[in-house]
């Protein structure tokens, strides 16, 4: 849509590169093992490829049922040319996310050049911004596995490119509701977030959108052909519209409702009229207060610069999701920017409070997953402020020198934490050592009638299937499944041909009755000791995870 | 004539607020407390009515200004809180803002830089819990300072849970109504815009002071700075409601009706709940009550 200069294009280049060989380099290594929702999507990738059906047996779902979550599809289906090429491994599932992750990283620089188009310092913000990004943990975090969110991200950023360029030619617009439709499929959270950015999109474009033009209609037809499967799966189907949602949201969670409780009761104990009581300690007060609450929790300092997300396996050790700096550029950049009447502002704005809105909803907040759509405008904003001081200080490098100096000492922080000591000291919250467990298991299962493994840290079965690289047509029919959701919605697979995964697993009592020719696969929690096992399993730190016993 | 109803009304309301069923809400740890719960009570009124004078003061004797910076002072849960038991933090914010005044007025600067030193003293005496009186030596290092900060500012302070006060404070709302956010937001950008130093700065000290406490986030120095929240709240106020946009002003309308709505929620959980939380925890609270 234009020229990019020489100068700012070489920097570009070298920012995609950088960015690239942060995200692709030892893909497969860091993190250290797969987590069970990048297992699944890879098998069930690899079972689609094979079978053009999905562990469950339907043909190209629109949804994937994987655990009783409904995984959107997208990311699964995106991973299937890689495994194509490079057979099932950890690194043909996480590339889509990797490039992805890269792809982004292009799209900011487009973004900021398009959206501050007039104004003196765009080329310098646009290319600050991608080399934030490039070097965001929360975004290299996302980039570097398999975990959906970068890929809806790419679609929507792309959607939203695509909507500004229809300013200039009006056939953008019918590419822009294809990403769009896209990111649909790619996240759970879209299905609130895109709508929204849409018409966050036209109430900022509308004088320049004519609603009855060729372009617009092909764009909203192709949007919504994009869209029938999706609407045909969530009519056989009411779960694929919702999927995992139902059971995090904060209607799924008792702790409001006790507190309503605990209210309605010391309103009774006063003898407060039920009429006021109903007033105040009605369902929509105390759920709309519990929204808001988790909503504002997002811009939390400790969160964001400290202590980041506290749920596995978005946690970076020992840090936030933000560099500290950040914390005094974003809201200097935003009220620069605001200040210095930089147009695009308000569409930064917008999409920030918009991506907080459906982990809001949820009672895990703040969440680094839901609300990743966020770290595009504060980088942004970050780059602003950057650019701004910079161009205060009259040519002065030493301003430039210093911001430079903190951020590299930060970021090479933040790779010792990642590549390091994650792997090392929190081996656990990427379910690590399933792969040793499989690997040995599937040496030397041929001399047993029965394999069985604890169904403990994670969803064992889907380890099985994707490292022995099961046959996906065998699995769809030997797969013994009651679809009984768990208090957490989630279906487990109690076994498949010769291996089995009892729940409630308790090798204390097992130990007393075993099988004839079984292998057993037990927590290490649960067999301290040297009692007899044949194999043990330690994390990277040498602590045990697993013990493997024999019955022969 | 108008003005002076309108500031008396607020007044009135004031009173009401701080005085109405004092004696047992919150309960009182002992008889004898409730003399010096009165003293709070109308040093809390009189703050009131040097806010007006303050914020007044601060935007070019815009009356207008004042009367909404007395209204949202005396609004604030916070201050409704402490002019209701024994509070040094309300003595001190009392002193504070006599001393911000004659800061003010003054143009010799003797006075105007003086009158703090003055201030700090008598600080001394009416607030001889300030930690900076007490434990000065035993500092948190910078993480924690800092870690102490964001919590200070954070939604969650601000607008859902005041820890600072845990067995005797209102712990289920934050220092300020939820309804007054967009206010703040929109209060903080212009304040910050229009680079009012008089205003910025005394509070980010104050916010230092607050998280450098020994005892956070026991820190109830973090009260003196709700008469800059309050000047932030009630720029917001002045800018959102003058805005001519007919969307604008429905918006208005409805954060009115909302404000409304959840100082009503509050007072209905401070005359209701929160004396069946206190009651139980009324051991625990090892301060004048």
């Amino acid at each position: 849509m234009y020229h990019i200069k020489l100068k700012a294009g070489i920097l570009l280049l070298a920012i995609i590169i950088f960015s690239a060989v942060l995200r692709i380099v030892w893909l497969g290594n860091f993190p250290a093992s797969l987590y069970t929702d990048e297992a699944d999507q890879g098998y069930n990738a690899y079972s689609i490829l094979l079978t053009g059906r999905d562990e469950h047996g339907v043909f190209l779902p629109v949804s994937m049922r994987s655990f009783g979550d409904w995984k959107p599809p997208l990311p699964t289906y995106l991973m299937i040319p890689f495994i194509y090429f490079s057979d099932l491994n950890s690194v043909a599932i996480r590339m889509p996310s990797a490039l992805s992750g890269v792809g982004t990283i292009v799209l900011t620089y487009l973004l900021v050049v398009e959206l501050f188009s007039r104004q003196k310092y765009k080329t310098k913000i646009a290319l600050l911004s991608a080399f934030f990004l490039s070097i965001s943990p929360w975004h290299i975090l996302q980039s570097r596995s398999a975990m959906l969110v970068v890929i809806s991200l790419f679609f929507l950023e792309a959607g939203v490119l695509f909507f500004l360029w229809y300013r200039k030619k009006a056939s953008m617009l019918i590419f822009s509701a294809i990403f769009f439709s896209l990111s649909i499929y790619a996240y759970y959270g879209m299905r609130v977030i895109t709508p929204l950015v849409i018409l966050l999109m036209y109430l900022r474009e509308r004088k320049n959108i004519v609603l009855l033009s060729k372009e617009v209609i092909v764009g909203f037809l192709a949007g919504i052909i994009i869209l029938i499967p999706l609407f045909a799966g969530i009519v056989k189907n009411k779960d694929v519209l919702l999927g995992r949602a139902q059971t995090v949201s904060v209607f799924y969670d008792q702790g409001v409702k006790l507190l309503q409780w605990e209210y309605i009761a010391q309103d009774g104990v006063k003898q407060v009229s039920p009429t006021i009581t109903r007033l105040f300690h009605n369902n929509v007060t105390m759920y709309v207060q519990n929204i808001i609450r988790r909503y504002l929790s997002h811009f939390d300092g400790d969160y964001l610069f400290f202590t980041g997300d506290k749920a596995e396996p978005f946690e970076i050790p020992n840090m936030g999701i933000l560099y500290i700096p950040d914390g005094i550029f974003i809201l200097a950049g935003i009220i620069l920017l605001i200040k210095r009447g930089y147009k695009g502002i308000d569409l930064l704005l917008g999409f920030l409070l918009i991506s907080f809105i459906p982990a809001a909803f949820t009672f895990m907040t703040p969440s680094t997953n839901r609300t990743f759509n966020a770290v595009v405008p504060l980088v942004i904003f970050s780059s602003g402020c950057a650019v701004y001081l910079s161009s205060l200080m009259n040519k002065s490098i030493i301003p430039g020198l210093a911001i430079s100096l903190v951020y590299t000492v930060l970021f090479a922080y933040f790779m010792q934490q990642y590549f390091l000591v994650l792997p090392k000291k929190h081996s656990d919250w990427w379910n690590w050592g399933w792969k040793q467990v499989v690997n040995y298991v599937s040496g030397v299962d041929s001399r047993y009638n029965n394999v069985i493994v604890a169904d403990v840290n994670g969803m064992p079965y889907i380890y099985f299937l994707f490292y022995t690289k099961y046959n996906p047509a065998l699995y769809q029919k030997q797969a013994v499944r009651p679809y009984v959701p768990d208090r957490f919605g989630f279906e487990h697979v109690e076994g498949f041909g010769k291996f089995w995964f009892p729940k409630n697993f308790e090798w204390k009592y097992v130990k007393n009755d075993l099988q004839k020719d079984t292998l057993y696969v037990v927590p290490a929690d649960q067999a301290p000791g040297n009692d007899g096992y044949i194999k043990e399993i330690d994390n990277p730190a040498g602590k045990p995870l697993f013990k493997i016993f024999s019955s022969l | 004539m108008k003005k002076i109803f309108f500031l008396v009304l607020i007044l009135l309301n004031t009173v009401f607020l701080r005085i109405y069923k004092i004696g047992l809400v919150p309960p009182l740890k002992s008889q004898a407390d409730l003399d010096l719960r009165y003293l709070s009570s109308i040093l809390g009124i009189l703050s009131v009515f040097l806010i007006y004078f303050y914020v007044k003061k601060i935007f070019q004797e815009n009356v207008r200004m004042g009367l909404l910076g007395a209204w949202v002072f005396s609004l604030l849960p916070w201050t409704i809180e402490q002019n209701r038991i024994i509070s040094q933090p309300t003595y001190a914010l009392f002193i504070l803002i006599i001393a911000l005044l004659i800061s003010l007025v003054n143009k010799n600067k003797i006075i105007k830089y003086g009158v703090f030193f003055v201030f700090a003293l008598i600080l001394y005496f009416v607030y001889p819990q300030f930690w900076l009186f007490r434990h000065f030596a035993h500092l948190p290092g910078i993480k924690d300072v800092a870690d102490n900060v964001f919590i200070l500012v954070s939604p969650d302070l601000l607008f859902f849970k005041n820890i600072t006060f845990w067995w005797g404070g209102v712990r289920d709302y934050g220092i300020l109504l939820l309804g007054f956010l967009p206010f703040l937001l929109v209060g903080f950008y212009r304040v910050v815009v229009s680079q009012k130093k008089e205003i910025l700065l005394p509070f980010f000290l104050l916010l230092m002071i607050s998280a450098l406490s020994p005892f956070f986030p026991e820190s109830r120095e973090y009260y003196l700075t709700l008469p800059f929240i309050t000047v932030f709240i009630s720029v917001g106020i002045w800018n959102i409601f003058r805005n001519k946009y007919f969307l604008s002003n429905v918006l208005s309308v409805f954060l009115f009706l909302f404000l409304i709505y959840d100082f009503a929620g509050f007072l209905h959980f401070y005359q209701i709940h929160y004396p069946q939380f206190i009651i139980g925890n009324l051991h625990n609270i090892h301060v004048p009550y």
